[in-house]
């Protein structure tokens, strides 16, 4: 008996690689002489192998790269072997046939019921779909259809589709770093995303540093600041929302949103507050072109008015851009151009630069790709608009549709589009349309508006935001004009 | 039953290596430990079964003849790398060969006694193992993974492989045909 518990020891450096030459010879020494010892190493052993062939080696086989390899490294046996070559298509066939039968071994794995997530298979999720997205360093694989493991994605730009193998789908909006722990459990370090979770995925749970959410299954949003602060929203269904630091737990349903940090726990009906988070800024790009006049040359100035103003979903560096279903929140952005040191009847090309960055506000995953109007105020009387004291009700032109202007005052002059999942970004106006309105100047002054045509077809979807002449690094609205000589 | 036949019948080869193959890869591990050797080691037994497919009389013990093309593959894959690492010598190779070839029809049903002695398993020492096994991680970068010391996680392994062991025992003595169809 002794010898026997000697041979598991044994058994056990040799699985870790640390036998030493005498306890090689004495497991040697055992082997030979003892028929239990011999059983007892043999079972031992394929306790290992079975560990190993069952969850750790790809035991895939193909006969095709059999075939390949067959060439150089096998010694063939000792026998007198009759060589029949077989170029087969057949072969494919059966190769298959044999891959598909070694699944077989994998069975233990997928009979972990009782406490789904509990252990966590090296790959769990797929990343099933990637909408313009860029990606930082990031430990995981980033392409379309990839399977995922524990680890962290780190995502710049676009949008991230994240299918658990629970079932669980998972929109993860850029900028994010979400860390993906079992397939019924993930981490999100900052950013948004958006959770979708089937029955068979009751139980899955997202992680912020404040706050655990756990999905009973519905669809919720969720943000998580840099500090950790959460807000929580509930699409549709129930979430329990649990405080981290003192335990506390509160049950959202459909509507109710939360926000928690790591000392404020809250629960809020609607009047829903739109998700927001941290805003993040980005450096500066440099505006090439023949004349450039932005909103803060001169007597430039830009502003953005909004249905039932609050300082609560405001901006003091972007303009806030937004066609709501509702009549609050609607916003549009109005810029004035200093025209007063060009010859505006030499002008013969003009685009105009407004750059986009993520407003905090909203879900991007939320909101459909959205084309904006761009409109010029040919009222020229109404170009002096007060850029402190502009609301949705003076504002020149404006009506009280989420994108209606009036427009015998207002001319369009170009539009845009906003891919979806895109919160960032630069897009251009130009064309004849921009460049006539532009030479119809007779006051040195010339006013846009800016609409978003795409209305919110649901809650909670994407305030666009435009960097405005008080950003502290980014370039404001920009008119690059063409001069002729 | 089935004919002999001149040439091999690739459907036959796949049907009776799938059934066999579960065995055939413990077989090799007991072998060699040393997983990636071990891998190697299958991967060249098979395309010399297929090989020499021709010389198996259909009807006959698939699993002994496989289990013979393995063992020559073993040894000569020993002779080929010349590794620093230890290496048990032949005498002991083909005594525990012999002791798997005594109990040949009992590998096929340990294996499935091991399926469910893993799934009867808490969590934890499933996790220890699915990262050992199947994400290939070191014992160093286990104990950092879980946070704990090596010398903790030695011994972890060392018991939950115990207990796989004693479980297998045990359920195979309790029913000797335990998981035939």
């Amino acid at each position: 008996m002794e010898q026997i518990e000697e041979v598991f020891e044994l058994c056990e450096q040799v699985l870790e690689g640390t036998l030493t030459p005498e306890g090689k010879e004495r497991l040697e020494q055992l082997v030979r002489d003892n028929a239990d010892a011999r059983r007892a190493y043999v079972q031992y052993l394929q306790v290992h192998a079975g560990l190993h062939w069952s969850v750790g080696a790809q035991a895939e086989f193909s006969v095709a790269e059999l075939e390949k390899m067959a060439g150089n490294n096998v010694v063939p046996l000792p026998t007198t072997a009759t060589r029949e070559r077989n170029s087969g298509i057949g072969w494919r066939i059966a190769a298959l046939a044999a891959s598909l039968v070694l699944t077989i071994g994998l069975i233990w794995l997928t009979q972990r019921g009782a406490t789904p997530g509990a252990s966590a298979a090296a790959e769990f999720a797929r990343l099933a779909e990637t909408k313009n997205c860029q990606w930082g360093p990031s430990g995981l694989p980033t392409e379309e259809g990839s399977r995922l493991g524990a680890g962290r994605l780190r995502l710049a730009e676009g949008l991230a589709v994240i299918v658990f193998d629970s079932g669980a789908r998972v929109t993860l909006e850029a900028p994010a770093e979400l860390e993906l722990v079992s397939m019924q459990r993930c981490v999100l370090h900052q950013g948004m995303l958006v959770a979708k979770v089937p029955p068979a995925a009751i139980g899955f749970t997202v992680e912020t540093a404040t706050a655990r959410l756990i999905d009973y299954g519905t669809e919720f949003g969720v943000s998580a600041g840099p500090a950790g602060e959460t807000q929580v929203q509930v699409i549709e269904g129930i979430v329990d929302v649990q405080h981290i630091k003192s335990g506390a737990k509160e049950r959202l349903t459909a509507g109710k949103n939360s926000r928690v940090s790591a000392t404020l726990f809250a629960v809020s009906e609607p009047p829903a507050f739109e998700p927001q988070r941290a805003n993040l800024r980005r450096p500066a790009e440099i505006a090439p072109g023949t004349v450039t006049i932005t909103t803060a040359s001169g007597r430039g100035k830009d502003a953005y008015v909004q249905t039932e103003p609050s300082d609560m979903h405001g901006s003091d560096v972007l303009l806030l851009v937004k066609n709501a279903k509702s009549d609050s929140y609607r916003r549009k952005a109005y810029l004035g151009f200093d025209l007063a040191s060009l010859d505006t009847r030499r002008l013969r090309e003009a685009s105009l630069v407004l750059r986009m960055e993520p407003s905090g506000y909203g879900y991007a995953s939320l909101t459909p790709v959205s084309t904006f109007t761009v409109y010029g105020l040919t009222d020229q009387s109404l170009d002096n608009w007060p850029e402190a004291g502009i609301t949705w009700d003076n504002a020149p032109a404006n009506l009280p549709g989420g994108a209606e202007v009036d427009l015998t005052k207002a001319v369009p002059v170009g539009s845009f589009e906003v891919p979806e999942g895109l919160s960032s970004g630069e897009f251009t106006v130009s064309g004849p349309a921009l460049a006539d309105f532009l030479r119809q100047d007779v006051n040195g002054l010339a006013t846009f508006i800016l609409v978003r045509e795409t209305r919110e077809t649901r809650p909670y979807s994407l305030v666009h935001g435009f960097i405005s002449k008080r950003h502290p690094s980014g370039t404001p609205p920009t008119l690059r004009l063409v001069m002729e000589r | 039953m089935i004919e002999a036949m001149n040439a091999p019948d690739p459907e036959l080869f796949v049907s009776l290596l799938a059934r066999h193959e579960r065995m055939l890869a413990a077989y090799v591990m007991t072998l060699v430990p040393h997983a990636a050797d071990a891998d190697d080691i299958l991967q060249d037994a098979k395309v010399v079964m297929w090989r020499n497919f021709g010389q198996f009389r259909p009807g006959t013990n698939f699993g002994a003849w496989a289990r013979k093309v393995a063992f020559h593959q073993v040894l000569s894959h020993r002779k080929r790398k010349q590794r620093d690492r230890l290496q048990f010598s032949d005498e002991f190779l083909e005594t525990v060969a012999q002791e798997m070839e005594n109990s040949a029809e009992h590998l096929e049903q340990h294996q499935r006694a091991l399926n469910d002695c893993v799934a009867k398993l808490p969590p934890d020492h499933r996790e220890v193992l699915q990262l050992r096994y199947h994400e290939g991680l070191s014992i160093d970068a286990l104990a950092e993974r879980l946070n704990r010391t090596v010398a903790a996680l030695y011994r972890q392994l060392s018991r939950v492989r115990r207990n796989l062991h004693d479980c297998v025992t045990r359920t195979f003595k309790r029913s000797p045909s335990y998981g035939t169809d």
